[in-house]
């Protein structure tokens, strides 16, 4: 496992995966208390801005709104290729002619992207916070956003779970990233539509929206439930690289 | 609409998103004039890197960075 999980780290940093993921989102982070504080206004003119007060927490509630619809894009196109291209390029023959165990080489994908997914939109949260409050002032409390950060990291583990399971299951990066957007954005509609929001792991976006300094009660459904999936989405990609045939070479 | 002046005050709040962005297209451009680009020429990766604002170092290092062996 230690091998595989170097392999992905010295990849994520090679092909600088990790610097697009971190300019994307900072720069999420700086461009809305920019727009809100400075475009917004002169867009809307003198009388209409002044009934529009802009807080800290709107900004800090669009930017994870702007994290969801904009960086969720990002996310999937800079990790579509993450095993649909290993599977495309032959890439995994070696690893699994060693004998290396599928669990493990997702597992290890899985490990050292989700932690990225963890780290950088906590990370570019924070900046978000402290230049929405240069700005507009201290509104909401640290914990409150480090709880939020960390709700959303959980979803994007649960989007990188769907982007690995589309890869092995179509082999092709673009589509991946396309069928990891209509997932995720279907889930979103489809729970909006029926209010089952609880009971998805769009459930967690909302919550992370709130911004509530405590964990309530009500957390624990949409966590389970998102939790379950991701092992779901992990079981299914194991299952399908076990049913592969590995002996012959894809067509060119 | 109201008339768009950049004034100091202005140019400090932009300040963080323009650093990002000379960051991006140093680095860039490194990469272009060091290691090499793929699908476009190194002249028309240089120049999407300088006036799309990050958007453009992003699509170049996704598609227009030479593949890494």
């Amino acid at each position: 496992m230690k091998f595989e999980l170097q392999k992905e780290l010295r990849y994520a940093l090679r092909s600088g995966r990790i610097l697009i993921l971190f300019a994307s989102l900072l720069f999420l982070a700086l461009l809305t208390p920019i727009m809100l504080k400075v475009v917004l206004p002169q867009v809307l003119g003198g009388q209409v801005s002044d009934l529009m007060t802009m807080t800290q927490l709107d900004c800090i509630q669009s930017y994870l709104g702007d994290v969801f619809e904009i960086g969720g894009i990002v996310i999937a196109f800079t990790l579509c290729g993450l095993t649909a291209s290993e599977l495309q390029g032959d890439t995994w023959l070696l690893p699994v002619c060693a004998g290396k165990r599928f669990g493990h080489m997702v597992g290890a994908k899985l490990l050292v992207f989700g932690s990225l997914l963890v780290i950088l939109p906590v990370a570019t949260l924070l900046v978000d916070y402290l230049y929405s409050s240069y700005l507009f002032g201290f509104q909401v409390g640290v914990s409150a956003v480090l709880i939020s950060g960390i709700l959303q990291s959980i979803y994007l583990i649960f989007f990188l779970s769907c982007l690995i399971m589309w890869g092995v299951l179509t082999r092709k990066p673009i589509p991946t990233g396309f069928l990891t957007l209509a997932t995720a954005y279907g889930i979103q509609v489809i729970s909006s539509l029926f209010g089952i929001q609880k009971w998805t792991p769009s459930g967690l976006l909302t919550h992370a929206m709130e911004l509530n300094p405590i964990l309530d009660s009500s957390l624990w459904i949409p966590l389970v439930v998102t939790v379950l999936l991701i092992a779901t989405t992990i079981r299914i990609t194991t299952s399908k690289l076990k049913c592969m045939e590995w002996s012959t070479r894809s067509a060119q | 609409m109201g008339t768009f002046v950049l004034t100091k005050d202005l140019l400090m709040i932009l300040s963080p998103l323009i650093l990002l962005q000379v960051s991006l297209v140093v680095y860039c451009g490194i990469l272009i004039f060091k290691e090499g680009v793929q699908n476009l020429n190194r002249g028309t990766w240089f120049l999407i890197c300088l006036l799309v604002n990050v958007i453009g170092p992003v699509v170049f290092l996704l598609v227009g960075r030479k593949e890494v062996q």
